[in-house]
């Protein structure tokens, strides 16, 4: 077997990295994620990595591909290792249950990230992004600058994996956004992803066919915009912030691709969860629970805010993305 | 109904498109236009490469799981190429390389270590993600120009994603069609034991339908990436059951041995596409277009079955 | 023109041929005929080049005789038609004549597959087999004895001088098989030496110059046909005389009806209208694809079917299952063993019990006894005659296609069926478990239960049956009583074209 080296390289990266050795005094904290297929996940793994150091902690890393059962095993052997905490980004809110259980049986507190628990009868702390509030808020800036233009203009929206709540509430924030000005706003596309960018480039293609006048377009998430951004220039409409062809775009996430668009004076607006904030929530929460403080909340909410360029200075270095 | 289940039993799934198009044109007028009908070619040409290359592998008898995945890689390879300034006379060349590695490597699993095919590439599924995610780090790979040119330019008026589908198309038709090699999976697909009997090479032509695969999976990330202009950490993902679906959309049988890339693979890629543009266009419901992707699959395989059935008793009496 | 001087083969320690001494001459048909495991197979491998004798000479068109490989025998000039057909329908037949050695172009296109000289390549071969079809047609749409043409056809790659026909005829219809004979007779005098094997002594008795007879691996009888009949061959097959084959059935024949059909439909069947009463044989003729098996599927709820009425002891029946049949009594043996749920992976003990286990239990989770069902497997096994080793270690894989038939028999005997309807159950087995088959059905109507005979060899049905049922196209075209039988016009009630198309 020649392929054995990176065989072993990707199995040991995608089942357990092991954190630093374990010394007895120090703390131990397990880090389970769902998956790290996209940019926000590595940032939110290395951000809640670089929290447990900053209280002393190890840690050690499961990734569980997608998979709610491996999960499930992952937490079984982090608390057979005997771990301190968990902090877990769950495959979604129902499987989630079944590990809170066996860590409560195990009196090992648990932090949920990005995801509520279908169920609130156990001991958790889970920290989620308002989606619907940062994107409702988000596409509340985009249309007040569609207003100060005077101009109407038609809006796409590109919609994420309707079977993701995440995805629904960030239509719906932008469906109540939208309504609020529906004055100067018209709708005149929703274009599914399924979370996909083939599907992403041929529908933005397809609307700007179906509706050349589009100005004015909202992308469930960040990942998405280098499809959006070859549609546009395709269409011949891909053009920086006061030319008057210029796209009213906006994001949310607060990756990479966003913090460019920003600078480059593409991007008009994009709804930041703000990964710092979070993880030191999530991990704060397993410090207290060490110490003995109950939570106040169960759920922590992270309002997030609105990078756009008037405040792309100050907060630059809040948004995940400006690290990559 | 009736109507369109006469029509689609009739015409197949071709009948089918039609109706879709007749459909969608009738229902918006932005439709039926030179340009939208150009962007359904361009858009299919993705699809159509990696369905050709899918049905070399049913054809045979078997499936690839790994397709996406062999997209990906191909992907991140020609972002690491592109990005580090190797130029794409280099790079192309060494991405179809890959692909075509990536099929050998699936054959060679499937037929030395005797596993089947459904095993052998689920597992090269996570090993070629994984692979790529190692390689890229987990992040998006945003491509230089140079690539994207490749996704919007013309020749003849032409786009040239349309030209390469048209040429792996027609490569693919004739090879099937044509060649000894072709017509030897046919006879493997129907039955590998019999083929072994009739003294044919079954193991080199069973690599040689997953080496296919590989490839045709390599250039279709090709077309891919160079109309994204990035590769994200999810590119490629389920774009296996996209070309199966298209692929038996056309007729090819899961079971191997029956179907072909001209017109059905091809006619299945287009209806597929079809679908998703069209509803884009008359801005359909979000939630409808799983649903309809899903009731044209249903009906098409329903139709098949009933007429196979009927066939099938009637050479008993 | 082919000389087998004291043939000897061995597996092991076991010898399965003990001297054989064969001529073939041109333009000679010899008919090879014995049980399964007379050694007509190992025979018959050695001359095909799959494996070497032990001990002895082959001598072939003057000269001796040892092929490496199937493809030097070939050479050689012998041709192997295997009992399978290896065909692939969904190529043409020109694909199919010459597939390991298609034409293509020259240089560039070294790979590329020549059509025009495929064609003419392919109609020489049909030319010498009297096939007249256009070559591009798929195979998938000939009728089966046109297949075996083609198959045939395949063998004038070569230039063979021996031809061996290997059961050619099992899944042919007779008339089907007369076209094969009548291609036979015209290689016969081209001065092509042919062996033919088959189970079917009528067909040998009709097509051969020459029989052999094999029995445990030895030569029994080498006679000219004209002085053989067909029980002077059976004797020499079996060792013993030809009136033991359908024993005398004892069984009375009640006048209660235990199932009564009226006006059954199914696809490309009906209406039909027929009874089986308590304690008889109903024999179901017909021409392969008459409907006989399609009616049988149709009764036993396997396919969609619609009625008028059908009774089950008097009883109105309006819905059934394959379910609801088994628990009244009623069992089906389908004609492939395989598909009809034989576990060939396990022994005889699981297979056999399978259908009777709820009976041993007496509640779902309740406890089996196992030695009681053992008890009675081993009865049935006994009574059905299986040759095995044991009951619980050796796979039913092992077994003879015969003696796998009657694993299925005897699972379905232990559940004390009141019909039994076998389909095809002698197919492919040879006379030895034949006998023992009819002989179990003999003891299933003495007790009172009632058998439904499909089959497609008409002797069978004259030796086993009460009544006699013809189908034709779909339909019943006559019917006998077993003091009325007569063999022609039974054959001509099947064979009857213009019954068959009348509605």
């Amino acid at each position: 077997m020649k392929k054995q080296p990176t065989l072993f390289i990707i199995i040991s990266l995608l089942v357990t990295i092991p954190g630093c050795q374990e010394p007895n005094d120090r703390l131990l904290i397990g880090i389970s994620f769902e998956t790290l297929q996209t940019e926000y996940w590595v940032a939110s793994v290395e951000a809640i990595k670089a929290e447990c150091e900053k209280h002393g902690a190890d840690y050690l890393v499961a990734v569980a591909n997608g998979d709610a059962n491996r999960q499930f095993e992952q937490i079984n052997n982090f608390i057979a290792r005997g771990v301190d905490g968990i902090v877990i980004a769950p495959k979604d809110s129902h499987t989630i249950i079944p590990i809170i259980k066996a860590a409560n049986r195990a009196g090992v507190p648990i932090s949920i990230y990005n995801r509520v628990p279908a169920s609130m009868g156990h001991d958790f702390v889970s920290v989620v992004a308002d989606n619907y509030e940062i994107s409702l808020s988000t596409v509340r800036y985009m249309a007040e600058l569609a207003k100060a233009s005077g101009r109407p203009h038609k809006a796409l929206i590109m919609i994420g994996d309707l079977g993701d709540m995440n995805a629904v509430n960030r239509r719906r924030g932008f469906d109540d956004a939208v309504a609020e000005h529906h004055d100067v706003i018209e709708v005149v596309s929703e274009v599914p992803t399924e979370w996909n960018q083939e599907k992403a480039l041929a529908g933005v293609t397809n609307a700007l066919q179906a509706n050349p006048d589009i100005n004015f377009l909202f992308s469930s998430s960040d990942f998405l915009f280098p499809s959006v951004v070859s549609a546009l220039k395709v269409a011949d409409k891909y053009h920086p912030i006061g030319h008057p062809d210029h796209v009213i775009l906006g994001g949310f996430d607060g990756d990479a691709m966003a913090y460019r668009m920003l600078q480059e004076g593409y991007l008009d607006a994009d709804g930041v969860q703000d990964v710092f904030y979070e993880c030191q929530l999530a991990v704060q929460a397993i410090m207290d629970a060490l110490n003995g403080k109950s939570p106040e909340e169960k759920t922590m909410v992270d309002p997030g805010f609105v990078i756009h360029q008037d405040n792309l200075e100050q907060r630059a270095d809040q948004m995940w993305g400006s690290a990559f | 109904m009736t109507k369109l289940f006469t029509i689609v039993k009739r015409q197949g799934i071709i009948g089918l498109w039609l109706l879709l198009i007749l459909g969608f044109s009738l229902a918006s007028e932005s439709f039926f236009t030179a340009q939208n009908l150009v962007n359904i070619l361009i858009q299919a040409s993705t699809l159509t490469i990696i369905a050709v290359g899918m049905t070399f592998v049913l054809l045979s008898a078997g499936i690839d799981l790994s397709f996406g995945s062999i997209m990906f890689l191909a992907g991140v390879a020609a972002g690491m190429l592109t990005t580090r300034g190797v130029g794409l006379g280099v790079a192309v060349p060494t991405i179809l390389i890959i692909g075509l590695l990536f099929g050998l490597l699936n054959g060679l699993l499937i037929v030395r270590l005797r596993l089947i095919p459904f095993i052998v590439t689920l597992a090269t599924f996570y090993m070629g993600r994984g692979l790529g995610l190692l390689l890229s780090d987990t992040r998006a790979i945003n491509l230089p120009e140079a690539i994207l040119q490749i996704g919007s330019s013309r020749i003849l008026g032409v786009p040239v994603p349309v030209w390469i589908m048209i040429l792996v198309v027609l490569i693919g038709h004739l090879i099937l069609s044509r060649t000894v090699f072709g017509r030897y999976i046919y006879a493997v697909g129907h039955s590998k034991e019999k083929a072994a009997k009739a003294g044919l090479p079954v193991n080199r032509i069973l690599i040689g339908t997953y080496a296919m695969g590989g490839l045709c999976a390599g250039v279709g990330g090709l077309v891919a990436i160079a109309q994204l202009g990035a590769v994200s950490p999810s590119f490629g993902l389920q774009s296996e059951f996209l070309a199966i679906a298209a692929a038996v959309l056309g007729g090819t049988s899961l079971f191997g041995g029956k179907g072909g890339i001209f017109p059905g693979t091809v006619v299945g890629a287009f209806t597929m596409q079809t679908i998703q543009n069209g509803l884009v266009i008359v801005n359909a419901d979000p939630y409808l277009h799983q649903l309809v992707t899903g009731a044209v699959i249903f009906l098409i395989v329903w139709v098949d079955s009933r007429q196979n059935a009927k066939k099938k008793s009637l050479s008993l009496n | 023109m082919l000389e087998l001087k004291g043939i000897r083969k061995r597996f092991g320690a076991v010898e399965v041929l003990k001297g054989i001494d064969l001529t073939v001459g041109s333009g000679e048909i010899v008919g090879l005929v014995g049980e399964n495991g007379a050694g007509k197979s190992t025979l018959m491998n050695m001359l095909g080049g799959i494996y070497p004798p032990s001990e002895g000479q082959m001598s072939f068109a003057g000269r001796p005789f040892a092929p490496q490989d199937p493809a030097d025998a070939f050479v050689k000039g012998i041709a192997f038609i295997h009992q399978e057909l290896n065909l692939f329908p969904n190529l043409s037949i020109e694909e199919n004549l010459l597939l390991n050695d298609l034409p293509t172009h020259h240089g560039i296109g070294k790979q590329v597959v020549s059509r025009q000289q495929l064609r003419q390549h392919a109609q020489v071969l049909l030319k010498r087999i009297g096939l007249d079809l256009p070559t591009s047609m798929l195979v998938g749409a000939l009728t089966n004895a046109q297949q075996q043409l083609v198959e045939i056809a395949k063998a004038f790659r070569g230039a063979p001088q021996l031809i061996i026909f290997d059961e050619p005829t099992t899944s042919l219809s007779r008339h089907e098989s007369e076209i094969l004979f009548r291609l036979m007779s015209e290689l016969r005098d081209q001065g092509i030496g042919m062996i033919f094997i088959s189970h079917h002594l009528q067909e040998v008795l009709s097509i051969t110059d020459k029989v052999v007879v094999l029995r445990d691996g030895e030569l029994i009888s080498q006679n000219a046909t004209s002085s053989l009949t067909k029980e002077t061959i059976v004797e020499d097959m079996v060792g013993r005389s030809m009136d033991k084959l359908f024993p005398k059935k004892r069984g009375e024949v009640s006048d209660q009806m235990l199932l009564d059909i009226r006006g059954l439909r199914g696809e490309g069947i009906g209406p039909l209208d027929f009874s089986i009463a308590k304690g008889e044989v109903l024999g179901f003729y017909g021409l392969v694809g008459a409907g006989r098996t399609e009616t049988a599927r149709a009764v036993f709820g396997l396919d969609p079917s619609y009625h008028n009425a059908i009774r089950w002891l008097g009883e109105d029946i309006s819905h059934f299952s394959p379910a609801a049949w088994i628990k009244k009594g009623a069992v089906f043996l389908t004609e492939d063993r395989r598909v009809d749920g034989l576990m060939l992976g396990r022994p005889i003990l699981p297979n056999v019990q399978l259908a009777s286990l709820p009976r041993f239990a007496k509640r779902v989770l309740s406890r089996l006894s196992h030695e009681a069902i053992r008890g009675q497997v081993k009865v049935e096994v006994e009574k059905t005659r299986v040759k095995h080793l044991d009951l619980d270690t050796s796979p039913v894989a092992q077994l003879s296609g015969g003696n796998q038939q009657k694993v299925v028999l005897a699972r379905w005997l232990m559940t004390h069926p009141k019909l039994l309807i076998l389909d095809e159950p002698t197919k492919g087995i040879d006379i030895g478990a034949k006998e023992e088959i009819y002989d179990l059905i003999n003891q299933i109507v003495e007790k009172g239960s009632s058998v439904w005979l499909i089959s497609s060899e008409i002797e069978e049905l004259l030796g086993m049956s009460d009544r006699i049922v013809v189908m034709n196209g779909g339909h019943i075209t006559a019917e006998f009583d077993r003091r009325d039988f007569d063999e022609k016009a039974i054959l001509d009630a099947a064979l009857d074209r213009l019954n068959a198309e009348a509605p």
